[in-house]
Protein backbone atom coordinates (compact mmCIF):
# COMPACT_ATOMS: atom_id res chain seq x y z
CA UNK A 1 0.00 0.00 0.00
CA UNK A 2 0.74 3.53 -0.26
CA UNK A 3 0.56 5.24 2.92
CA UNK A 4 -1.99 8.45 2.89
CA UNK A 5 0.16 11.96 2.24
CA UNK A 6 2.37 10.67 0.10
CA UNK A 7 1.13 10.13 -3.20
CA UNK A 8 -1.96 12.32 -3.83
CA UNK A 9 -5.12 11.84 -4.81
CA UNK A 10 -4.74 9.68 -7.89
CA UNK A 11 -4.23 11.76 -10.71
CA UNK A 12 -0.38 11.54 -10.59
CA UNK A 13 -0.28 8.51 -9.38
CA UNK A 14 -2.19 7.21 -12.33
CA UNK A 15 0.97 8.23 -14.19
CA UNK A 16 3.72 6.77 -11.92
CA UNK A 17 2.32 3.55 -10.63
CA UNK A 18 0.44 0.63 -11.99
CA UNK A 19 -2.26 1.03 -9.41
CA UNK A 20 -3.40 -2.63 -9.97
CA UNK A 21 0.08 -4.05 -8.50
CA UNK A 22 -0.70 -2.28 -5.11
CA UNK A 23 -2.10 -3.98 -2.27
CA UNK A 24 -4.75 -1.25 -2.13
CA UNK A 25 -3.95 2.75 -2.67
CA UNK A 26 -4.79 5.63 0.01
CA UNK A 27 -5.75 8.89 -0.65
CA UNK A 28 -3.71 11.81 0.52
CA UNK A 29 -6.56 13.44 3.13
CA UNK A 30 -9.52 15.12 1.67
CA UNK A 31 -11.45 17.39 3.69
CA UNK A 32 -14.76 19.11 3.68
CA UNK A 33 -13.95 22.01 2.97
CA UNK A 34 -10.58 23.26 0.19
CA UNK A 35 -7.37 24.01 2.51
CA UNK A 36 -4.74 25.86 0.51
CA UNK A 37 -2.55 24.15 3.50
CA UNK A 38 0.66 25.95 5.01
CA UNK A 39 3.25 28.45 3.17
CA UNK A 40 6.70 27.36 2.87
CA UNK A 41 9.07 26.42 3.62
CA UNK A 42 6.85 22.65 4.15
CA UNK A 43 9.88 20.62 4.27
CA UNK A 44 13.31 20.20 5.84
CA UNK A 45 15.50 17.08 5.73
CA UNK A 46 16.70 15.71 9.11
CA UNK A 47 19.56 12.63 9.47
CA UNK A 48 17.70 10.15 7.48
CA UNK A 49 14.76 12.04 8.35
CA UNK A 50 12.10 14.75 6.75
CA UNK A 51 10.23 17.10 8.72
CA UNK A 52 6.61 17.78 6.74
CA UNK A 53 4.63 20.78 7.44
CA UNK A 54 1.93 20.38 4.98
CA UNK A 55 -1.39 21.51 6.52
CA UNK A 56 -3.06 19.04 4.60
CA UNK A 57 -3.58 21.24 1.43
CA UNK A 58 -6.47 19.59 -0.35
CA UNK A 59 -9.16 20.89 -2.73
CA UNK A 60 -12.11 19.76 -0.80
CA UNK A 61 -14.32 17.13 -1.01
CA UNK A 62 -16.46 18.33 -4.03
CA UNK A 63 -13.34 18.58 -6.22
CA UNK A 64 -12.35 15.37 -4.94
CA UNK A 65 -15.93 13.36 -6.09
CA UNK A 66 -15.14 14.97 -9.47
CA UNK A 67 -11.84 14.95 -10.64
CA UNK A 68 -9.84 12.25 -8.40
CA UNK A 69 -12.09 9.57 -7.82
CA UNK A 70 -13.66 8.77 -11.81
CA UNK A 71 -9.14 7.91 -11.95
CA UNK A 72 -10.45 4.69 -10.19
CA UNK A 73 -12.92 3.16 -12.41
CA UNK A 74 -10.09 2.40 -14.65
CA UNK A 75 -8.39 0.42 -11.93
CA UNK A 76 -9.18 -2.39 -9.91
CA UNK A 77 -7.13 -1.43 -6.77
CA UNK A 78 -8.82 -1.16 -3.14
CA UNK A 79 -9.18 2.48 -2.94
CA UNK A 80 -9.51 4.19 0.62
CA UNK A 81 -9.90 7.88 1.44
CA UNK A 82 -8.51 9.33 4.24
CA UNK A 83 -10.70 11.95 5.49
CA UNK A 84 -10.36 14.70 8.19
CA UNK A 85 -12.21 17.39 10.00
CA UNK A 86 -12.08 19.84 12.80
CA UNK A 87 -15.37 18.23 14.63
CA UNK A 88 -16.96 14.85 14.23
CA UNK A 89 -20.04 16.58 12.40
CA UNK A 90 -17.39 17.24 9.84
CA UNK A 91 -16.19 13.66 9.82
CA UNK A 92 -19.43 12.21 9.77
CA UNK A 93 -20.65 14.52 5.83
CA UNK A 94 -17.43 12.85 4.95
CA UNK A 95 -18.22 9.42 5.89
CA UNK A 96 -21.84 10.34 4.35
CA UNK A 97 -20.56 11.61 1.29
CA UNK A 98 -18.53 8.71 0.42
CA UNK A 99 -20.74 5.92 1.38
CA UNK A 100 -22.54 5.52 -2.01
CA UNK A 101 -19.34 5.74 -3.80
CA UNK A 102 -18.87 2.17 -5.12
CA UNK A 103 -15.44 3.11 -6.17
CA UNK A 104 -14.60 3.68 -2.59
CA UNK A 105 -13.72 0.53 -0.59
CA UNK A 106 -12.68 2.39 3.19
CA UNK A 107 -12.14 5.11 4.80
CA UNK A 108 -9.51 5.54 6.63
CA UNK A 109 -10.09 7.88 9.43
CA UNK A 110 -7.07 10.76 10.15
CA UNK A 111 -7.17 11.44 13.78
CA UNK A 112 -3.15 11.97 13.41
CA UNK A 113 -2.32 15.15 11.47
CA UNK A 114 0.25 17.22 13.43
CA UNK A 115 0.42 19.90 10.87
CA UNK A 116 -3.17 21.83 11.33
CA UNK A 117 -4.30 23.32 14.40
CA UNK A 118 -6.26 20.67 16.26
CA UNK A 119 -5.77 18.07 14.10
CA UNK A 120 -4.19 15.64 17.06
CA UNK A 121 -6.87 16.48 19.34
CA UNK A 122 -8.99 13.22 18.16
CA UNK A 123 -6.32 11.17 18.29
CA UNK A 124 -3.93 11.54 21.47
CA UNK A 125 -7.25 10.98 23.38
CA UNK A 126 -9.00 7.63 24.00
CA UNK A 127 -12.44 9.12 24.74
CA UNK A 128 -12.46 11.53 21.78
CA UNK A 129 -11.57 8.24 19.62
CA UNK A 130 -14.35 6.47 20.87
CA UNK A 131 -16.83 8.87 20.60
CA UNK A 132 -15.83 9.48 16.96
CA UNK A 133 -15.61 6.09 15.50
CA UNK A 134 -18.94 5.30 17.48
CA UNK A 135 -20.87 7.98 15.37
CA UNK A 136 -19.09 7.07 11.75
CA UNK A 137 -19.44 3.35 12.38
CA UNK A 138 -23.23 4.09 12.58
CA UNK A 139 -22.53 6.60 9.20
CA UNK A 140 -20.48 4.40 7.15
CA UNK A 141 -21.24 0.32 5.80
CA UNK A 142 -17.10 0.47 4.18
CA UNK A 143 -14.48 -0.56 5.92
CA UNK A 144 -13.36 1.65 8.72
CA UNK A 145 -9.75 2.46 9.55
CA UNK A 146 -8.20 4.62 12.21
CA UNK A 147 -4.94 6.01 11.50
CA UNK A 148 -3.08 5.97 15.08
CA UNK A 149 -0.74 9.16 15.71
CA UNK A 150 2.84 8.08 18.23
CA UNK A 151 2.47 11.45 19.44
CA UNK A 152 0.45 10.41 22.89
CA UNK A 153 1.18 8.62 25.63
CA UNK A 154 -1.70 6.64 25.09
CA UNK A 155 -1.93 4.84 21.70
CA UNK A 156 -2.44 1.08 23.21
CA UNK A 157 -5.61 3.05 25.00
CA UNK A 158 -6.38 5.17 21.49
CA UNK A 159 -6.13 2.23 19.39
CA UNK A 160 -8.24 0.08 22.18
CA UNK A 161 -10.86 2.60 21.90
CA UNK A 162 -11.13 2.21 18.15
CA UNK A 163 -11.19 -1.21 18.35
CA UNK A 164 -13.99 -1.73 20.77
CA UNK A 165 -16.09 0.89 19.05
CA UNK A 166 -16.20 -0.74 15.83
CA UNK A 167 -13.26 -0.06 14.08
CA UNK A 168 -12.25 -2.44 11.31
CA UNK A 169 -8.12 -1.52 11.25
CA UNK A 170 -5.76 0.07 12.21
CA UNK A 171 -2.89 2.18 10.58
CA UNK A 172 0.09 3.46 12.43
CA UNK A 173 1.87 5.14 12.83
CA UNK A 174 1.73 8.66 11.48
CA UNK A 175 4.25 11.40 11.98
CA UNK A 176 6.01 12.16 14.90
CA UNK A 177 6.13 15.65 15.85
CA UNK A 178 10.07 16.80 16.10
CA UNK A 179 11.34 20.74 14.80
CA UNK A 180 14.31 21.60 13.12
CA UNK A 181 16.13 25.29 13.87
CA UNK A 182 18.06 27.64 11.94
CA UNK A 183 20.30 28.69 13.61
CA UNK A 184 21.09 32.05 12.43
CA UNK A 185 17.15 33.40 12.45
CA UNK A 186 16.97 31.10 15.37
CA UNK A 187 13.45 30.58 13.72
CA UNK A 188 11.92 26.80 13.01
CA UNK A 189 13.36 25.27 9.63
CA UNK A 190 9.59 24.99 8.56
CA UNK A 191 6.80 28.22 8.12
CA UNK A 192 5.55 26.18 11.61
CA UNK A 193 6.81 25.40 14.92
CA UNK A 194 6.34 21.89 14.47
CA UNK A 195 6.40 19.23 11.40
CA UNK A 196 5.82 15.16 11.21
CA UNK A 197 8.88 13.31 11.08
CA UNK A 198 8.82 10.41 8.57
CA UNK A 199 11.50 8.06 6.94
CA UNK A 200 13.99 5.73 8.05
CA UNK A 201 15.15 7.91 11.39
CA UNK A 202 11.38 6.60 12.51
CA UNK A 203 11.54 3.01 11.27
CA UNK A 204 12.41 1.58 15.42
CA UNK A 205 10.11 3.80 16.40
CA UNK A 206 7.23 2.90 14.37
CA UNK A 207 8.54 -0.48 14.72
CA UNK A 208 7.74 -0.73 19.11
CA UNK A 209 4.42 0.94 18.30
CA UNK A 210 3.30 -1.87 15.79
CA UNK A 211 3.99 -4.55 18.07
CA UNK A 212 2.86 -2.95 20.92
CA UNK A 213 -0.41 -2.33 19.83
CA UNK A 214 -0.73 -5.48 17.95
CA UNK A 215 -0.63 -7.01 21.76
CA UNK A 216 -3.23 -5.35 22.86
CA UNK A 217 -5.93 -5.35 20.03
CA UNK A 218 -7.34 -8.16 17.90
CA UNK A 219 -8.17 -6.19 14.51
CA UNK A 220 -5.38 -6.08 11.56
CA UNK A 221 -2.14 -3.26 11.85
CA UNK A 222 -1.47 -1.80 8.93
CA UNK A 223 2.32 -1.30 9.47
CA UNK A 224 3.99 1.63 8.04
CA UNK A 225 7.08 4.40 9.17
CA UNK A 226 10.14 4.59 7.45
CA UNK A 227 9.82 1.42 5.53
CA UNK A 228 12.69 1.47 2.27
CA UNK A 229 13.02 -2.38 1.49
CA UNK A 230 11.71 -5.75 1.55
CA UNK A 231 13.58 -6.59 4.95
CA UNK A 232 11.90 -3.29 6.83
CA UNK A 233 8.49 -4.74 5.55
CA UNK A 234 9.05 -8.05 7.17
CA UNK A 235 10.46 -6.34 10.39
CA UNK A 236 6.81 -5.07 10.30
CA UNK A 237 5.12 -8.07 9.35
CA UNK A 238 6.83 -9.89 12.17
CA UNK A 239 5.91 -7.13 15.17
CA UNK A 240 1.77 -8.10 13.66
CA UNK A 241 1.25 -5.72 11.02
CA UNK A 242 -1.10 -7.50 8.50
CA UNK A 243 -0.12 -5.47 5.62
CA UNK A 244 1.95 -2.60 5.16
CA UNK A 245 2.30 0.96 3.92
CA UNK A 246 5.13 2.85 2.48
CA UNK A 247 5.51 6.63 2.37
CA UNK A 248 8.48 8.82 2.13
CA UNK A 249 10.12 6.07 0.39
CA UNK A 250 8.31 6.82 -2.61
CA UNK A 251 9.81 11.04 -2.64
CA UNK A 252 13.18 9.11 -3.78
CA UNK A 253 11.60 7.15 -6.31
CA UNK A 254 8.42 6.94 -6.79
CA UNK A 255 8.29 2.73 -7.77
CA UNK A 256 9.24 2.45 -4.37
CA UNK A 257 5.88 0.78 -2.90
CA UNK A 258 6.26 -1.86 -6.19
CA UNK A 259 10.00 -2.22 -5.52
CA UNK A 260 9.70 -2.65 -1.15
CA UNK A 261 6.73 -5.62 -2.44
CA UNK A 262 9.21 -7.16 -4.93
CA UNK A 263 11.80 -7.59 -2.44
CA UNK A 264 9.04 -8.78 0.48
CA UNK A 265 8.18 -11.32 -2.10
CA UNK A 266 11.92 -12.85 -2.77
CA UNK A 267 12.38 -12.32 0.81
CA UNK A 268 9.56 -14.64 1.58
CA UNK A 269 11.30 -17.53 -0.87
CA UNK A 270 14.35 -16.81 0.36
CA UNK A 271 13.30 -17.62 3.96
CA UNK A 272 10.78 -20.24 3.18
CA UNK A 273 7.72 -18.21 3.90
CA UNK A 274 4.12 -19.66 2.37
CA UNK A 275 2.33 -16.49 3.48
CA UNK A 276 1.63 -13.53 5.33
CA UNK A 277 -0.32 -15.09 7.49
CA UNK A 278 2.23 -17.87 8.54
CA UNK A 279 4.80 -14.98 9.50
CA UNK A 280 2.43 -11.81 10.43
CA UNK A 281 3.12 -11.49 14.25
CA UNK A 282 5.64 -14.30 15.05
CA UNK A 283 8.04 -12.36 16.98
CA UNK A 284 9.75 -14.39 19.49
CA UNK A 285 10.40 -12.46 22.56
CA UNK A 286 9.52 -15.00 25.52
CA UNK B 1 10.35 9.38 -14.59
CA UNK B 2 8.78 7.00 -11.80
CA UNK B 3 12.26 4.84 -11.21
CA UNK B 4 15.66 5.99 -11.40
CA UNK B 5 18.61 5.27 -13.68
CA UNK B 6 22.08 4.08 -13.01
CA UNK B 7 24.42 6.87 -13.42
CA UNK B 8 28.43 7.04 -12.74
CA UNK B 9 30.45 10.73 -12.46
CA UNK B 10 32.73 10.41 -15.29
CA UNK B 11 34.35 13.76 -14.54
CA UNK B 12 34.05 16.44 -11.63
CA UNK B 13 35.90 20.02 -11.83
CA UNK B 14 36.08 22.71 -9.31
CA UNK B 15 35.10 25.50 -11.60
CA UNK B 16 35.26 27.96 -9.13
CA UNK B 17 35.08 28.94 -5.28
CA UNK B 18 32.65 26.64 -4.16
CA UNK B 19 31.24 25.82 -7.89
CA UNK B 20 31.46 22.41 -9.58
CA UNK B 21 30.78 21.10 -12.91
CA UNK B 22 30.29 17.33 -13.27
CA UNK B 23 29.39 15.03 -16.28
CA UNK B 24 27.66 11.91 -15.59
CA UNK B 25 27.00 8.93 -18.20
CA UNK B 26 23.92 7.33 -17.50
CA UNK B 27 22.75 3.78 -17.98
CA UNK B 28 20.11 4.79 -20.35
CA UNK B 29 19.46 8.27 -21.80
CA UNK B 30 17.88 10.91 -19.72
CA UNK B 31 16.00 12.59 -22.89
CA UNK B 32 15.49 15.67 -20.97
CA UNK B 33 13.90 18.41 -22.84
CA UNK B 34 14.71 22.40 -21.87
CA UNK B 35 13.76 23.95 -18.52
CA UNK B 36 13.50 20.05 -17.04
CA UNK B 37 15.27 19.14 -13.95
CA UNK B 38 16.58 16.09 -12.38
CA UNK B 39 17.43 14.76 -8.91
CA UNK B 40 20.19 13.04 -7.74
CA UNK B 41 20.69 10.63 -4.81
CA UNK B 42 23.63 8.59 -3.51
CA UNK B 43 22.28 4.42 -4.03
CA UNK B 44 22.20 2.75 -0.90
CA UNK B 45 22.49 5.65 1.12
CA UNK B 46 19.67 6.45 3.30
CA UNK B 47 21.39 9.89 4.62
CA UNK B 48 20.87 11.96 3.00
CA UNK B 49 17.46 10.70 2.47
CA UNK B 50 15.70 12.64 -0.23
CA UNK B 51 16.92 13.00 -3.97
CA UNK B 52 18.20 16.94 -4.50
CA UNK B 53 16.99 18.49 -7.55
CA UNK B 54 19.76 19.95 -10.25
CA UNK B 55 19.06 22.06 -13.49
CA UNK B 56 20.40 19.78 -16.33
CA UNK B 57 23.36 22.21 -17.76
CA UNK B 58 23.63 19.94 -20.97
CA UNK B 59 22.74 16.93 -21.76
CA UNK B 60 23.81 14.66 -25.35
CA UNK B 61 23.17 11.00 -25.42
CA UNK B 62 23.78 9.42 -22.59
CA UNK B 63 26.01 12.13 -21.18
CA UNK B 64 24.40 14.64 -18.50
CA UNK B 65 26.12 17.59 -17.11
CA UNK B 66 25.08 19.63 -14.11
CA UNK B 67 26.70 22.64 -12.08
CA UNK B 68 26.22 23.30 -8.75
CA UNK B 69 27.13 25.27 -5.67
CA UNK B 70 28.58 23.22 -2.44
CA UNK B 71 25.89 24.33 -0.22
CA UNK B 72 24.64 21.58 1.74
CA UNK B 73 25.41 18.27 3.65
CA UNK B 74 24.20 16.38 0.04
CA UNK B 75 26.22 19.32 -2.29
CA UNK B 76 29.28 18.46 0.16
CA UNK B 77 29.20 14.82 -0.36
CA UNK B 78 28.76 15.19 -4.08
CA UNK B 79 31.53 17.88 -4.71
CA UNK B 80 33.75 14.98 -2.71
CA UNK B 81 33.01 12.04 -4.84
CA UNK B 82 35.21 10.64 -7.55
CA UNK B 83 35.04 9.70 -11.17
CA UNK B 84 33.56 6.07 -11.37
CA UNK B 85 31.38 6.28 -8.18
CA UNK B 86 27.92 5.88 -8.72
CA UNK B 87 24.69 7.79 -8.27
CA UNK B 88 21.42 7.12 -8.72
CA UNK B 89 19.47 9.92 -11.03
CA UNK B 90 15.51 10.55 -11.36
CA UNK B 91 14.21 12.46 -14.27
CA UNK B 92 13.76 14.34 -16.42
CA UNK B 93 11.27 16.12 -13.85
CA UNK B 94 9.40 19.33 -14.38
CA UNK B 95 7.54 20.99 -17.56
CA UNK B 96 9.67 21.36 -20.46
CA UNK B 97 9.87 25.11 -21.25
CA UNK B 98 10.36 26.24 -25.02
CA UNK B 99 11.31 30.49 -25.49
CA UNK B 100 8.36 32.05 -26.26
CA UNK B 101 8.82 33.92 -29.40
CA UNK B 102 9.95 37.03 -29.02
CA UNK B 103 12.04 40.15 -30.71
CA UNK B 104 14.63 39.96 -27.97
CA UNK B 105 15.56 38.36 -25.19
CA UNK B 106 16.67 39.92 -21.57
CA UNK B 107 18.02 36.82 -19.49
CA UNK B 108 18.58 37.82 -16.17
CA UNK B 109 20.83 35.40 -13.68
CA UNK B 110 22.18 34.96 -9.94
CA UNK B 111 24.75 32.64 -9.50
CA UNK B 112 23.74 28.80 -10.50
CA UNK B 113 20.25 29.97 -11.43
CA UNK B 114 21.94 30.76 -14.56
CA UNK B 115 22.34 27.14 -15.45
CA UNK B 116 18.85 27.65 -16.52
CA UNK B 117 19.88 29.47 -19.91
CA UNK B 118 22.21 26.70 -21.01
CA UNK B 119 19.81 24.96 -22.89
CA UNK B 120 18.58 28.12 -24.70
CA UNK B 121 21.95 28.99 -26.48
CA UNK B 122 21.31 27.75 -29.64
CA UNK B 123 17.61 29.60 -30.14
CA UNK B 124 19.17 32.64 -28.50
CA UNK B 125 21.60 32.70 -31.70
CA UNK B 126 19.35 33.95 -33.94
CA UNK B 127 18.04 36.77 -31.82
CA UNK B 128 19.16 39.85 -30.15
CA UNK B 129 19.60 38.87 -27.00
CA UNK B 130 21.67 39.83 -23.49
CA UNK B 131 22.50 37.67 -20.20
CA UNK B 132 22.79 39.89 -17.52
CA UNK B 133 24.65 37.74 -14.91
CA UNK B 134 25.61 38.59 -11.47
CA UNK B 135 28.02 36.43 -8.32
CA UNK B 136 29.41 37.61 -5.00
CA UNK B 137 33.13 37.73 -6.58
CA UNK B 138 34.71 36.25 -9.13
CA UNK B 139 35.82 32.97 -7.58
CA UNK B 140 31.49 32.53 -7.68
CA UNK B 141 31.76 33.82 -11.55
CA UNK B 142 31.62 30.17 -13.88
CA UNK B 143 29.53 32.00 -16.17
CA UNK B 144 32.60 33.27 -18.25
CA UNK B 145 33.61 29.87 -19.14
CA UNK B 146 30.18 29.24 -20.93
CA UNK B 147 27.98 31.77 -22.04
CA UNK B 148 29.82 34.12 -25.14
CA UNK B 149 31.22 37.24 -23.37
CA UNK B 150 30.12 39.37 -25.99
CA UNK B 151 26.26 39.22 -25.09
CA UNK B 152 27.03 39.27 -21.22
CA UNK B 153 26.99 41.84 -18.77
CA UNK B 154 28.63 40.33 -15.79
CA UNK B 155 28.23 42.11 -12.09
CA UNK B 156 30.07 41.19 -9.12
CA UNK B 157 29.30 43.03 -5.74
CA UNK B 158 33.36 43.48 -5.82
CA UNK B 159 33.94 44.67 -8.71
CA UNK B 160 36.48 41.44 -8.49
CA UNK B 161 34.74 40.55 -12.21
CA UNK B 162 32.81 42.76 -14.82
CA UNK B 163 30.83 45.41 -13.40
CA UNK B 164 30.86 46.88 -9.40
CA UNK B 165 27.42 46.30 -7.72
CA UNK B 166 24.27 43.30 -7.60
CA UNK B 167 22.13 42.81 -10.51
CA UNK B 168 19.30 44.63 -9.08
CA UNK B 169 21.37 48.36 -9.31
CA UNK B 170 21.70 47.21 -13.03
CA UNK B 171 18.38 46.25 -14.06
CA UNK B 172 16.46 49.01 -14.77
CA UNK B 173 19.20 50.65 -16.98
CA UNK B 174 19.57 47.46 -18.81
CA UNK B 175 15.64 47.23 -19.68
CA UNK B 176 15.74 51.06 -20.66
CA UNK B 177 18.49 50.37 -22.78
CA UNK B 178 18.24 47.26 -24.52
CA UNK B 179 14.44 47.44 -24.79
CA UNK B 180 14.32 43.43 -24.71
CA UNK B 181 10.57 42.10 -25.93
CA UNK B 182 10.96 39.26 -23.24
CA UNK B 183 12.70 38.88 -19.85
CA UNK B 184 13.64 35.52 -18.04
CA UNK B 185 15.05 35.43 -14.62
CA UNK B 186 16.67 32.61 -12.38
CA UNK B 187 18.36 32.79 -9.11
CA UNK B 188 17.73 33.28 -5.52
CA UNK B 189 13.92 33.95 -4.54
CA UNK B 190 15.54 37.42 -3.06
CA UNK B 191 16.56 38.53 -6.47
CA UNK B 192 13.35 37.04 -8.14
CA UNK B 193 11.53 39.09 -5.55
CA UNK B 194 13.96 41.92 -6.58
CA UNK B 195 13.23 41.61 -9.72
CA UNK B 196 9.76 41.80 -9.66
CA UNK B 197 9.36 44.30 -7.71
CA UNK B 198 11.52 46.58 -9.78
CA UNK B 199 9.84 45.87 -13.01
CA UNK B 200 6.27 45.77 -11.64
CA UNK B 201 5.23 48.74 -13.67
CA UNK B 202 6.92 47.58 -16.87
CA UNK B 203 5.36 46.10 -19.24
CA UNK B 204 7.51 43.40 -20.39
CA UNK B 205 6.61 39.28 -20.20
CA UNK B 206 8.75 38.59 -17.41
CA UNK B 207 9.04 34.96 -16.79
CA UNK B 208 10.78 33.42 -13.52
CA UNK B 209 12.60 29.76 -12.85
CA UNK B 210 11.51 28.93 -8.98
CA UNK B 211 13.09 27.14 -6.78
CA UNK B 212 12.16 25.72 -3.66
CA UNK B 213 12.70 22.68 -1.00
CA UNK B 214 11.81 19.47 -3.13
CA UNK B 215 10.17 15.90 -1.74
CA UNK B 216 9.25 14.37 -4.39
CA UNK B 217 9.79 15.78 -8.04
CA UNK B 218 6.76 14.35 -9.38
CA UNK B 219 3.77 16.23 -7.53
CA UNK B 220 3.09 13.31 -4.64
CA UNK B 221 4.18 14.98 -1.53
CA UNK B 222 2.90 18.93 -2.31
CA UNK B 223 6.48 20.43 -0.19
CA UNK B 224 7.11 22.60 -3.30
CA UNK B 225 3.34 24.35 -3.14
CA UNK B 226 3.81 27.90 -4.63
CA UNK B 227 0.55 29.67 -4.82
CA UNK B 228 -1.03 31.11 -8.10
CA UNK B 229 -3.11 33.88 -8.95
CA UNK B 230 -5.95 31.62 -11.29
CA UNK B 231 -9.09 32.79 -12.74
CA UNK B 232 -10.93 31.59 -10.13
CA UNK B 233 -9.23 32.70 -6.99
CA UNK B 234 -6.10 31.54 -5.66
CA UNK B 235 -4.26 27.69 -6.61
CA UNK B 236 -1.50 25.97 -5.30
CA UNK B 237 0.64 24.43 -7.67
CA UNK B 238 3.69 22.28 -7.14
CA UNK B 239 6.75 23.57 -8.74
CA UNK B 240 8.50 20.17 -9.32
CA UNK B 241 5.09 19.23 -11.64
CA UNK B 242 3.99 22.85 -12.91
CA UNK B 243 7.48 24.65 -13.20
CA UNK B 244 9.61 25.23 -12.78
CA UNK B 245 8.99 28.53 -15.26
CA UNK B 246 6.21 31.15 -14.60
CA UNK B 247 4.40 34.07 -15.61
CA UNK B 248 5.99 36.47 -12.85
CA UNK B 249 2.37 38.09 -12.73
CA UNK B 250 0.73 34.70 -11.77
CA UNK B 251 2.41 33.92 -8.56
CA UNK B 252 3.00 34.76 -5.04
CA UNK B 253 6.18 34.73 -4.25
CA UNK B 254 6.96 33.47 -0.86
CA UNK B 255 8.84 35.54 1.58
CA UNK B 256 12.67 34.20 1.33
Amino acid sequence: MVASGTYGWGEEAALLLDLDQLGAFVTKTVTLKPRLGNPPPRIWETPAGLLNSIGLQNEGLKVFLKKALPIFERFRVPLIVSIAGESVEEYLALAEALEDEHRVNALEINVSCPNVKEGMLFGTSPRLTAELVRNLRRATSKTLIVKLTPNTGEIKEVAQAAENEGADALSLVNTFLGMAIDLRTRRSRLSTLFGGLSGPAIKPLALRYVFEVYRAVKVPIIGMGGITSGEDALEFIIAGASAIAVGSASFRRPDAPLQVLRELTSLFEELGVKSLKEIKGSFQYE
Amino acid sequence: MNSVIQARIVKKDNLSGEIFHMVLETEIPLQSLPGQFLRLSLPGILDPFIPRPFLIFREHGPVVEIVFNMRGKFTRMLSQMEPGQPLELHGPLGKPFFLPDAESYLLVGGGTGAVFFSRYLQDLQEKRHLFLLGSRNSSTNWFSLFYPAENVLLVTEDASAGLKGTILDYLPKTVRDFKPALILASGPLSLLKGIASLLEDDHTPLWIVLEEMMGCGVGICLSCAITLRGEEGLRKACLCREGLVWKAKEVILPEP
